[in-house]
């Protein structure tokens, strides 16, 4: 199974599910938790069952792609399902199937780890999901985005699709997957990863992403005061992005840290509050419509 | 309506994964609580038990009455006066009563008590049948469930470790209905996750358990550890090898599963080239692994793992690939690392927070040589010595900017000295990195080498300045940054040097230095306070393992010319080896004479001074009074030598030559006189024994029999 083809079977799947199969968000986002589809939606009354591919960006994270797992930007395979429902654990489990991965031939383990975004203000309960020891998603009960409660609570499934297709394809390298026939991780990513290596750093202007981080800090708080949700949101994102590059230039003293972190969330969390109220005043449309979805809506296709 | 009958109570709470920390703390809770329930519901039981699996909360209560037993009770009402309006009409108060009572007005009675005339309900309560109250008692026994951390799910309001996704409730073969947010009670429990997945109908309590091993859940969780503990030893002397089996690890492991299987697997002895605590730790802490060792306590190429499910050879491929792939993720870090000598590690740790207020670990490292400098001056060290120290000290947290530090904390140290040594820094420099943090776990040795303990004090002395100069003081059982635990290390090494600093010199030393620093703690005075009573209290801890009289610690505690930990260690194990002795309880008895009349004379505001140069022989009236003063004079001297060469044993000597004297003057001297120059003359005189006294002990706490 190729790398595509594992990420087009976890889409059918979810779709056969019911769920809303979204296209990655076009913002620098650190994960997919922190693109709006996943911040924003998880608050509120209304229903949301989406899934999507999100391309991920940690720069601290980066190895110069000499490490076998370790990359600055990678992929996650993001499931939001809202309300939670009562048997999201053995819906997963499907999804293995799905990839060809049955649960009762493998050690399949829910190991417990909450989980914190303190740039988001968001926090969960949940596992890590071992499969035969390796970790293979991050299985999370939203209790909080923004500062505020989730009621009801979304179950956020996160595959790491590299890892999984390590294990499927028997790599030990993810620059070694097979992306699809005969083409590599590494032919389709290695430069590209490479090239932010050495931005991220050796290279990037601190003092231009300090700037930026100012402008774009204004400009988020400027808008989210008029309301302009998603447009402020995004900004937030790039303060976050600015501030993940700074900080792998090692250009954030310790001090400062805290206090960058603080100022995110507040944008972020300025977002949140003023998205509800938004949809609110719609009077949260998604209540109004009726979601299909269930394995039993997958088994009568 | 009495039934003596009595079955057996099963309540099952199915959840998804519970994280295996909790529920050791769980099932007792568990177990607890259902106790006290059925206690509160007057239900006769014989004993409850608590199982568990990660998936299973269950309880069983054996021999519950299936009726509350009948009783008869009197209810007392509102005052007789409250009753009656002015027209002697019932009242609001007197309707309400027989209301809530269920009786009509006829039925109340009004009674004469100590307080004055009452309404009173006589009652028969034929009792409940258990199932009945027991619906109404046991959501709210599962709602007042606490863990560490609880979540909400789905559109659900109640909180519990995971979400709660069955429940079955028998009594007998009924089921006891409620219902808690939609989760409703029934007789279908369910097995083993994967090998059992099919809701099964509990047939009975007694027969509940063994339905479960059918289903492939072994409920019992001391059961599933014998299986793990057995199967693991017969694996390992398979190949001749000794698993690493740590309790804490085994627990873990015993509740990641509801069917314990093992499997040994293999990794390539090349790796065996990375430091073993690496190994050990990346198979324990990552992936819950037992490691081998040989007899020679030498580690193997392999592991035993404990899994819930699967087929072994998949599962095993699966651990060794996963295990693997975390040993060239260490072989990559340890490589990266070694690219630069240990000491290019320092500049980075400017950039990483020790504490907030208390800066950089950078700051810390500045404050650790400020300080070793002192302590070597201190312990009048040579300038060898003192570079070995400074050098140690300069690399002591330079393995925390390390990947491989990073990547295991709990290797700190360890790392440290690895590397060091590959940098070819000096043997005793990379001992002392490894050995600073020791002892790491109660129990275990406190560091061997001089550097090592010097360096280790020193660390923390500044961790405890600090955070308790912030208010950071361990309260109950909360002590997040593990204070009392460093105090406890602290003392073991103190205990061993007799030369070192007294506590309140090293605390006012750290206080300086980060004075120094510019960091803003509490003030020294109030510093030193909570200081000593977090130390005494660890120190009182200490000596009571070591088998010190409790009366004798506080003795101790009590007393001393400066707080050495060497100092209160040895004057306490010393009167804890003299307790016994005739000798012994003699010198109590005179000791506790001065130190009685000077309490007495303080109660009246009359203070004595405890100094020789206060006593005036010219107004002794009586022999005793020269003969002691004699005798304190020449002990005076000799103690205050003795003292500071910790010679306890000669101290006790010296004051085993006062105690007759001492004696003489109380039987032949009336000390509280009238005239106040006299007064004061002799108290100051007994003051001055006193002061020797308590050189050794308070002897006032010793209880005698």
């Amino acid at each position: 199974m190729s790398f595509q083809e594992m990420l087009f079977r976890l889409e059918q799947f979810w779709s056969d599910y019911g769920c809303l199969i979204l296209q990655p968000y076009d913002v620098e986002v650190g994960a997919g938790t922190m693109a709006p589809a996943t911040t924003l939606r998880a608050l509120g009354p209304e229903p949301w069952y989406v899934a999507y591919v999100q391309p991920s960006r940690r720069p601290a994270d980066g190895r110069y792609a000499r490490n076998p797992m370790r990359l600055q930007h990678y992929y996650q395979y993001q499931v939001i399902l809202k309300p939670s429902p009562d048997d999201v654990v053995d819906v997963y489990l499907e999804s293995l199937r799905a990839i060809g991965i049955e649960p009762e031939e493998h050690d399949i383990r829910f190991v417990e780890d909450d989980w914190e975004a303190p740039t988001l203000g968001a926090s969960g309960v949940g596992w890590e999901v071992w499969l035969n020891g390796t970790e293979i998603t991050q299985f999370t009960y939203f209790q909080q985005v923004g500062g505020i409660e989730c009621d009801p609570v979304c179950a956020e499934i996160t595959y790491g699709p590299e890892r999984l297709c390590m294990l499927i394809q028997k790599k030990n390298s993810v620059w070694d997957l097979e992306w699809h026939r005969g083409i590599t991780y590494a032919d389709v990513d290695k430069q590209f990863e490479l090239e932010h290596n050495y931005y991220n750093f050796e290279e990037a202007d601190t003092e231009m992403l300090f700037r930026l981080f100012e402008m774009y800090e204004k400009e988020s708080a400027r808008i989210a005061e008029r309301g302009l949700v998603h447009p402020a949101f995004d900004l937030a994102l790039k303060c976050s992005h600015i501030f993940n590059l700074l900080d792998a230039r090692g250009s954030i003293s310790v001090t400062e840290r805290a206090s960058y972190i603080q100022r995110i969330r507040a944008l972020a969390r300025a977002c949140c509050l003023k998205h509800l109220e938004t949809r609110e005043a719609e009077a949260f449309p998604l209540l109004q419509k009726e979601w299909q979805v269930g394995l039993k809506h997958r088994a009568g296709k | 309506m009495e039934s003596k009958e009595r079955a057996t109570l099963l309540l099952e709470i199915g959840t998804e994964e519970m994280p295996a920390g909790f529920m050791k703390e769980i099932l007792d809770q568990l177990q607890e609580r259902l106790t006290e329930t059925l206690q509160e519901l007057r239900l006769e039981f014989g004993s409850v038990r608590t199982l568990g699996t990660p998936r299973r909360l269950i309880a069983l209560a054996h021999e519950v009455a299936l009726r509350q037993p009948a009783e008869q009770r009197t209810v007392r009402g509102p005052a007789k006066r409250a009753c009656f309006d002015a027209q002697g009409n019932p009242t609001q108060a007197l309707l309400g009563f027989a209301r809530s009572r269920g009786v009509s007005l006829e039925q109340v009675q009004f009674v004469e008590t100590p307080q004055g005339e009452y309404a009173l309900v006589e009652e028969y309560d034929e009792g409940r049948p258990a199932a009945e109250v027991l619906a109404e008692a046991l959501p709210a026994l599962i709602r007042s469930m606490t863990f560490p951390k609880t979540l909400r799910w789905g559109a659900r309001q109640m909180r519990f470790g995971r979400p709660i996704r069955w429940m079955v409730a028998l009594l007998a073969q009924e089921v006891i209905p409620f219902e808690l947010e939609g989760i409703r009670s029934d007789r279908f429990s369910r097995g083993h996750r994967f090998q059992s997945p099919e809701p099964f109908e509990v047939r009975s309590p007694e027969s509940f358990l063994d339905q479960l091993r059918q289903a492939h859940v072994l409920a019992d969780p001391q059961e599933r550890a014998e299986i793990i503990q057995r199967e693991a030893h017969r694996l390992a002397e398979s190949i001749g090898a000794r698993p690493m089996i740590e309790p804490d690890l085994l627990e873990e492991n015993v509740f990641l599963v509801e069917e314990p299987h093992l499997l040994l697997g293999n990794f390539p002895e090349s790796f065996l080239r990375l430091p073993a605590p690496v190994l050990v730790s990346a198979m324990k802490k990552h992936e819950k692994f037992f490691p081998l060792q040989n007899a020679e306590g030498q580690l193997l190429p392999g592991f035993i793992s404990v899994y819930n499910n699967g087929a072994p050879d998949k599962v095993r491929e699966g651990n060794e690939w996963v295990l693997v792939a975390r040993f060239n993720d260490a072989g990559f870090f340890y490589d990266e690392d070694l690219k630069q000598p240990l000491e290019a590690f320092v500049p980075a740790l400017g950039r990483i927070l020790y504490q907030q207020k208390l800066g950089t670990l950078l700051d810390k490292v500045n404050r650790l040589k400020r300080l070793a400098d002192r302590l070597a001056r201190a312990l009048d060290w040579d300038p060898p010595q003192l570079q070995t120290l400074l050098r140690a000290v300069e690399l002591c947290k330079a393995d925390l900017a390390t990947q491989m530090v990073m990547e295991f904390p709990d290797l700190q140290g360890i790392i440290g000295r690895e590397y060091a040594l590959k940098a070819g820094e000096p043997v005793a420099v990379a001992e002392a990195i490894a050995e600073h943090y020791e002892p790491r776990h109660a129990g275990d040795p406190p560091p061997q080498s001089q550097i090592g303990r010097a360096l280790a004090v020193l660390d923390r002395i500044d961790t405890l300045v600090g955070y308790v100069g912030l208010g950071y003081m361990p309260k109950g059982s909360s002590d997040p940054f593990g204070l009392r635990r460093a105090t406890t290390a602290l003392i073991e090494i103190l205990a061993e040097e007799p030369d070192y600093p007294t506590l309140a010199e090293l605390v006012q030393a750290g206080h300086d230095e980060y004075r120094e620093q510019k960091v803003m703690l509490k003030p020294l005075p109030a510093l030193q306070t909570d200081l000593r009573s977090l130390f005494y209290a660890r120190l009182e801890a200490y000596l009571e393992e070591r088998g010190v009289r409790y009366d004798l610690i506080r003795a101790t505690l009590g007393s001393g010319w400066d707080d050495s930990v060497y100092g209160f260690v040895q004057r306490a194990l010393l009167l804890q080896s003299l307790s016994d002795t005739p000798d012994f309880k003699a010198i109590t008895l005179t000791a506790t004479r001065p130190a009685n009349i000077l309490s007495a004379a303080e109660k009246k505001q009359i203070r004595a001074v405890a100094s020789m140069n206060e006593v005036d022989p010219t107004l002794f009236e009586h022999e005793a009074e020269h003969q002691l003063y004699n005798a304190l004079q020449n002990a005076t001297a000799q103690m205050e030598v003795l003292y500071y060469r910790h010679d306890y044993q000669a101290i006790y000597e010296a004051l085993r030559v006062i105690d007759e004297p001492v004696n003489r003057l109380f039987d032949s001297v009336m000390v509280m006189v009238d005239e106040e120059r006299l007064r004061q003359n002799r108290l100051n005189l007994l003051a001055c024994a006193n002061r020797l006294y308590l050189a050794l002990a308070d002897f006032t706490q010793i209880v005698q029999e």
